[in-house]
């Protein structure tokens, strides 16, 4: 499926076209907002973003990419007033020692995965904001720098030192914390993606 | 579906592989619980593109109302939300009841950016466009009620026979004037305005506008319908001596006082 012509089908009201555009984005969005106001409120600031995405289709020009960093970008500021409406650092931080793998002795492969994906998150959550948005623009999101930028409000060159910085960061904390180091998820994702970055 | 990534332009393999699991379970492939929320966005969408705005704008302030509600996140805000967004809709579409459009208007009318600017400009294009097919619509009734010959003769009559006691009215000839006035109390007032339509109208028919001349106000009698002094127009360029008592003239000229006398009657 072509989502940069979904997303012009999408303007011309094509319910389908949406829900691929839908399909493609929410998973990322809701990931980016996990990370940014925890996963007790990702899913009503998403919610909020939505709401506002689809009011203000019309106005969007772009392609499927661009499309993507429009939408995280309403949802990041939806997130930043969510934060400073409650008044409360952007995540609760993270207990690794909370959710023990013993936890879910009997969990499947997709329920691993989902608690994989859940730590990484928070271990991302716990970058400094501004390396945080940067990684998960990059890695979640699937932004490039320029466009991971203009989400940003940054220019390119700001965006791959954040994200540098955050990933050496994000290591020291993995080794500190002992999360993701078998990596679960194995369906799906770009080959060698990760390492590419 | 998968969560896909781009292939970017910066390598950042130098941080080694060492991330490389971290990094694939934060962008593992998208769970179905992740897309609970498509029926919901979809609802938003249908109501907000040309295909789905059929539907009426009721329904869809209905049905973001209804989402909102749903969310659990800070519901006084999400309240506030849903009142600005049925009150932009309805506003925007004019399908609020006249006071709430009105209070809507007030409340958001303010441009606070480009966008409001615009708004309030084709707002207030939208009025004047509204004001002229009203201003065109009322020349068209006013030329549809212009007063007949006959109306304009009966109240020549009765402005010669009329006295204080109203008893000329019990004539059946003056049914009629009973009829346009809506009662006795209000002949006065709609034979005043008929005769200064139809003095108007011979001024111009023969091209000789006078404006000077003209009544003021001539055809709006007073709020109450009463046929007092306040409703009469200030007849200051036809003063007619068949005993019209008037206030005095604007121009400064002197008015008849008093009714007028015997030798005033045909």
């Amino acid at each position: 499926v072509d989502l940069d012509e979904a997303v012009t089908a999408a303007q011309q009201g094509s319910v389908r076209a949406f829900e691929l555009l839908y399909a493609d984005v929410h998973p990322r969005l809701l990931r980016f907002l996990v990370a940014r106001v925890g996963e007790d409120d990702a899913a009503d600031v998403a919610s909020e973003t939505w709401l506002q995405a689809t009011r203000d289709l019309k106005r969007f020009r772009g392609d499927a990419q661009a499309f993507r960093g429009w939408v995280v970008g309403i949802g990041r500021h939806r997130a930043l007033d969510h934060v400073r409406a409650r008044g409360r650092r952007p995540v609760d931080p993270w207990e690794p020692t909370a959710l023990p793998d013993s936890a879910l002795p009997d969990a499947g492969a997709e329920a691993d995965q989902a608690m994989a994906t859940r730590r990484a998150l928070a271990l991302i959550a716990q970058l400094p904001p501004d390396q945080a948005e940067a990684v998960l623009l990059r890695v979640v999101v699937g932004l490039d720098a320029p466009a991971a930028a203009k989400v940003l409000g940054k220019r390119p060159g700001a965006v791959r030192m954040a994200t540098s910085r955050g990933l050496a960061r994000l290591a020291v904390l993995r080794e500190e914390q002992g999360v993701g180091q078998q990596g679960v998820g194995q369906q799906g994702v770009t080959p060698g993606s990760p390492a590419a970055l | 579906v998968s969560i896909r990534r781009n292939r970017t332009d910066e390598p950042l393999a130098q941080q080694g592989t060492a991330l490389y699991g971290l990094l694939r379970d934060a962008s593992a492939p998208a769970r179905e619980d992740e897309l609970a929320g498509m029926s919901q966005a979809t609802t938003w969408f249908a109501g907000s593109t040309p295909a789905g705005s059929a539907r009426s704008s009721r329904s869809r302030a209905a049905g973001i109302v209804a989402a909102l509600v749903a969310t659990k996140t800070a519901l006084g805000a999400t309240a506030a939300a849903a009142a600005v967004g049925v009150a932009s809709v309805g506003a925007a579409t004019g399908t609020l009841p006249a006071p709430a459009q009105d209070a809507a208007h007030a409340a958001f009318g303010a441009p606070a950016s480009d966008n409001a600017e615009r708004k309030a400009a084709a707002a207030a294009e939208r009025a004047a466009d509204k004001a002229a097919r009203e201003a065109e619509r009322a020349a068209d009734d006013a030329a549809a009620a212009a007063p007949s010959p006959s109306m304009v003769g009966l109240c020549r009559a009765y402005a010669h026979v009329k006295d204080s006691s109203g008893k000329a009215l019990e004539n059946p000839a003056f049914t009629a004037l009973l009829t346009e006035g809506g009662g006795s109390t209000g002949v006065d007032a709609f034979c005043t305005t008929t005769l200064a339509d139809a003095e108007a109208d011979a001024t111009e028919d023969h091209g000789k506008s006078d404006e000077s001349s003209r009544p003021a106000d001539a055809g709006k009698p007073d709020g109450a319908g009463k046929p007092d002094t306040t409703g009469k127009p200030e007849v200051t360029g036809r003063p007619d001596g068949a005993g019209q008592p008037s206030t005095t003239p604007a121009t400064g000229r002197p008015s008849e006082t008093g009714r007028p006398d015997s030798a005033g009657r045909p």
